[in-house]
């Protein structure tokens, strides 16, 4: 019971921890992305798209990722070219991906329903068991036991960790984002920085939502995405954007949102409305017991001007 | 003393430019995807033009959409002056929807004069404690206010599933009584659904106006977002002016709650507000955070969503293009702003 | 001479007072092009076609509710010859506006198809006497009789709201008699009423077969919170099949898609659907789905509205003549379900349409069933 418990926490955690380690990155070099939801939608159904039309679920993933960085692509036009409101053009991504293109796309190409046999259904990612390891008695079976896009997430934590505060390229982010002026003063190109930054959250975004789409479901479902990009949001505040962080953030909010299905599953009377506020709730208090002051990237949602 | 023509002229002509050259920027990068994707961009966008003024009608729904997103663009304003960025606009709202069902099912019916001023310092007190939560935990545990204010959007909206399900629902349908007729708010354009709500909110941001261009309070809360240091440093008590502006601005969201309550559905239902909030603060920035700003394009979004909804029974074009286009028009909006300003005339 | 150019990584432009004088003619000329384009089209002659319309909160390839009715809008199309229209994703805040488009258009059938909407529907019929709009539940609990309203159940039968209870009563049956771990599963989206009445006439039927056979029996539950959630609905499956469930029984658009997943990876689970004809999703999964003939009740409403007889179902009430819609199609039955087990079920559905059973119209949720003979 517990056991199940553990690994759903780990399957809910996992499209909130790439998404909001994408989200930490560009935040970092100063770009505030809202758009979260609306990149996780289109990199759903491009996903499944690839999936379906080349039978390979890692081209679908490949797709999914590719149709969120071009909507970073996009994203840092908007925001760091053309220097217009990042909190807007995130809402206005949301509205033109989420609930516009990544559906006009779907119908586009599944046609409008009738029958069901319409849809695309794939063979998803299935659980993959690490021989060995897999064996080991109760942390074998919680942590060993998925699918192989959960296992990948270990090696990206570390990959993100090094990236950002080991080397050069996340120096730059992370100071592009505090001193722009400073860092351009030292030769980083900001333009180029937050360029990088932007469309790699796009990428993260299209994976976080190639994952609910092909690790599951096996399919594209208008409104699957389900206000999680706001979720990832605020976990790259929880973590105070640093990708372990969000990550024990994401399995904490995972986790109790696995907890308040069980609960209901017990048959405990208590509203199951309020047993849903649970997650919400217990992620501010953690906030407020845990955090030390959070401090935002110095220049976070300023647009970079030259001659400023 | 009268200016002069050519003065006023100039202001007119770059006033009126940005929403043109946006419309004509939309116009073509909408176009360009909408062929893409087989439909006719031409009736597209004309259906929009008609869907939301074409008729009294059209013209009224507009005007019910505008309250909720300027109110709720009003309260992001208020806050941001002082760099607190309030985005639990659509939980406020709710609370103070909540608020002002409990109350009007409640308390006896009044007559109109007396209930509706009650009902809307009830909603107002509501939505303003709600965003006191995130406000408090800011001023005095440093706690970032997005993602307090973001949680906090769910609990009421939950909170109004479970009355409306199970606590206060009346009948076989998940909504709670109908309010006396006394606390509906007067609908000024007859035989639609255009109702007095729209003068509250206009009526808010002229207060507002008031508030900023006038008051002590709003030197003081522009200061503060200025520079908090310098603010405090002058002996601006900048913790309690972060707790005040998200106060007055959780108010305000909590009289849209009134709004869509006492004017629009009569009753608490879940849904009453499909992410008004979201709107309304791009709303509020394209409004260059200015209160009288904020209601012209509270009414350019509002046109936006009334007429690319209609696009569906006009045009014949899914909703999914609808919202393709708002996107690429909320895009343009802004970016017509930058094309206008790079061509030296503002 | 370039009218914009990229230089370093900004925009700039040649800037005149020229350019925009231009930009805003060509605008004008533009919006007013489109307009009139749009004005002048061809109009299609007032036809004597009655009009239909429906008015769906999700979208029409969604596996459930919204699809069963845009199918059956596309039915009464080929079959009674009627235009018809929809529109998706309508919102409550947005209801009302949309009832008065429809009815300004000249539609003479307007389906309200979501609770939240009916107060608008009810507010638009005073406004519009020549539309008939068809509200879920009217006339149940005493409504005023209108001229143009129509009261529709979801899941019609002999009497208002019979349907629900009395199809998961058999689904409850088949259930509990396919069961092999002796624990069952049912989860539905929110405690709406027909979702409530789904489940509780699920336990009935399942307890019913528990005690004739002197099975020990435990039928889990939950509520999921939304209805297009897929991993919402893939999550609960999962906690269900870990607390040892091997069938359940789900009502809901989206998140039934989810369980039917969550069923499909684990292997010797099995789902009765509960939102409209599923088992093409997977035939070898799904052992039956309750199909609640969504076209049936289209027609019927239309031919009325056409006859001028819309008036005689001002309430649910009507639909007791109409006949029971409830049944599990027996063509669509998976074969692992024995001989022996379909007797029974067809027995019960004997029994449920002479009025030998009642099964109660539950609209409060009750604990999880736990049986012990």
């Amino acid at each position: 019971m517990i056991i199940e418990f553990l690994r759903a926490t780990i399957r809910m955690a996992t499209p909130l921890m790439l998404a909001a380690s994408g989200e930490a990155y560009d935040e970092l070099a100063g770009v505030i992305n809202l758009g979260i939801d609306g990149m996780m939608a289109v990199g759903a159904v491009s996903a499944v798209i690839g999936a379906y039309f080349t039978g390979n679920l890692w081209m679908g993933l490949l797709l999914g990722m590719v149709a969120g960085g071009l909507l970073g692509v996009l994203m840092a036009f908007l925001t760091t070219t053309l220097h217009l409101d990042q909190v807007i053009c995130g809402i206005a991504m949301n509205i033109l991906a989420g609930t516009g293109l990544s559906v006009v796309i779907y119908r586009r190409l599944f046609g409008t329903g009738g029958i069901v046999i319409d849809s695309p259904v794939i063979v998803g990612f299935a659980d993959i068991s690490i021989p060995l390891l897999s064996d080991i008695p109760i942390i074998g079976q919680i942590l060993f036991n998925h699918n192989i896009l959960v296992y990948l997430m270990l090696p990206i934590i570390i990959i993100l960790m090094i990236v950002l505060y080991k080397t050069t390229i996340g120096l730059n982010i992370r100071s592009v984002g505090d001193n722009p002026l400073a860092s351009e003063g030292l030769g980083v190109s900001v333009v180029r920085t937050r360029y990088l930054a932007t469309i790699f959250a796009g990428i993260m975004c299209g994976w976080a939502g190639a994952y609910l789409s092909l690790a599951e479901i096996g399919t594209f479902f208008e409104g699957m995405i389900a206000g999680r990009g706001w979720i990832a949001l605020s976990l790259v505040i929880f973590g105070q954007w640093n990708p372990l962080k969000i990550l024990v953030g994401a399995l904490l909010f995972g986790g109790v949102n696995a907890l308040q299905m069980r609960i209901q599953v017990m048959g405990i009377a208590i509203p199951y409305q309020f047993l849903l506020m649970l997650p919400y709730i217990l992620t501010i208090i953690t906030l407020v017991i845990g955090t030390r002051r959070a401090r935002p990237p110095a220049k976070l949602g300023i647009p970079y001007k030259k001659e400023e | 003393m009268t200016l002069s023509p050519l003065f006023s002229v100039k202001i007119l002509l770059s006033k009126l430019l940005v929403p043109i050259v946006s419309v004509l920027l939309a116009f073509g990068i909408g176009a360009i995807c909408i062929l893409i994707c087989g439909a006719n961009p031409l009736v597209a966008y004309a259906s929009i033009i008609t869907g939301s003024l074409g008729s009294v009608t059209r013209i009224s729904e507009t005007l019910v959409k505008t309250t909720p997103i300027l109110l709720t663009g009003l309260c992001f304003l208020v806050a941001s002056k002082a760099k607190v960025f309030n985005i639990g606009g659509e939980g406020q709202l709710y609370m103070g929807a909540i608020a002002v069902v409990v109350t009007a099912l409640t308390l006896p019916p009044l007559p109109s004069i007396l209930f509706i001023p009650i009902l809307m310092l009830i909603g107002f007190l509501a939505g303003a404690t709600w965003a006191f939560i995130p406000g408090i935990l800011k001023a005095k545990l440093r706690v970032n206010e997005i993602i307090t204010s973001v949680l906090l959007n769910y609990i009421p909206i939950l909170l109004t599933e479970y009355l409306v399900l199970d606590a206060m629902r009346e009948g076989i349908l998940p909504q709670t009584a109908m309010i006396p007729s006394s606390a509906k708010l007067p609908i000024f354009i007859s035989g639609t659904r255009a109702h007095a709500g729209l003068l509250i909110g206009i009526a808010s941001a002229l207060v507002l106006y008031i508030i900023f261009e006038k008051t002590v309070l709003g030197y003081e809360i522009e200061a503060t977002g200025e520079n908090a240091g310098a603010a405090t440093a002058a002996g601006i008590k900048v913790n309690n002016i972060f707790l005040i502006s998200i106060c007055i601005g959780g108010g305000l969201a909590g009289l849209a709650g009134v709004g869509e309550i006492c004017g629009v559905q009569w009753r608490l239902k879940s849904g009453i507000s499909p992410g008004y909030s979201f709107y309304g603060v791009a709303a509020a920035l394209l409004g260059k955070n200015h209160p009288l700003g904020t209601i012209l394009s509270s009414l350019l979004f509002a046109a936006l969503i009334t007429g690319a909804e209609s696009m569906q029974r006009g045009a014949g074009v899914p909703i999914s293009f609808a919202y393709l286009i708002q996107g690429i028009l909320i895009i343009c909006v802004l970016g017509g702003e930058i094309l206008t300003r790079k061509m030296g005339l503002r | 001479m370039f009218l914009l150019f990229l230089d370093n990584g900004e925009i700039k432009m040649a800037s005149t007072k020229t350019w925009a004088l231009l930009a805003i003619v060509l605008v004008v000329i533009i919006v007013v092009g489109a307009v009139v384009y749009y004005v002048t089209l061809p109009v299609e002659p007032e036809t004597e076609k009655t009009k239909v319309a429906c008015l769906l909160p999700g979208s029409i390839n969604d596996h459930g509710w919204n699809q069963a009715w845009f199918t059956a809008l596309q039915v009464a199309e080929t079959e009674l010859g009627v235009e018809t229209a929809y529109s998706e994703a309508v919102t409550v805040a947005d209801a009302g506006g949309v009832f008065i488009d429809y009815a300004q258009r000249g539609f003479d059938l307007i389906w309200c198809l979501d609770f939240g909407m009916s107060d608008a529907a009810i507010a638009a019929a005073e406004d519009y006497p020549e539309s008939t709009f068809a509200v879920p539940w009217y006339g149940v609990h005493g409504e005023p009789p209108k001229e143009n309203i129509v009261g529709y159940v979801q899941g019609e039968g002999p009497t208002p709201g019979k349907g629900i209870q009395d199809a998961s009563y058999l689904a409850g049956i088949l259930a509990a008699g396919l069961t092999e771990s002796g624990i069952i599963g049912v989860y539905g989206a929110m405690p709406a009423i027909p979702v409530v009445a789904f489940m509780e006439g699920f336990k009935i039927g399942a307890k019913t077969y528990a005690e004739e056979n002197s099975m020990a029996l435990k039928c889990l539950q939950q509520f999921v919170g939304a209805w297009e959630d897929v991993s919402a609905g893939y999550e609960t499956t999962v906690s269900f099949i870990d607390a040892g469930a091997d069938l359940i029984y789900c009502i809901g658009d989206g998140i039934s898609f989810g369980g039917i997943m969550a069923a499909k990876a684990e292997g010797g689970v099995y789902v009765i659907g509960g939102a409209g004809d599923q088992r093409p999703i997977d035939p070898e999964i799904i052992v039956a789905s309750i199909d609640y003939d969504i076209p049936k009740e289209m027609l019927i409403m239309t031919e009325a509205v056409m006859n001028g007889t819309a008036a005689e179902w001002g309430s649910t009430s009507k639909w007791v003549e109409v006949g029971g819609n409830f049944l599990i199609d027996w063509d669509e039955v998976s074969d692992i379900v024995s001989s022996d087990l379909r007797t029974r079920i067809e027995d019960a559905q004997e029994d449920l349409l002479d009025g030998t059973i009642e099964v109660p119209f539950i609209t409060e949720i009750t604990p999880p069933l736990d049986y012990t003979p």
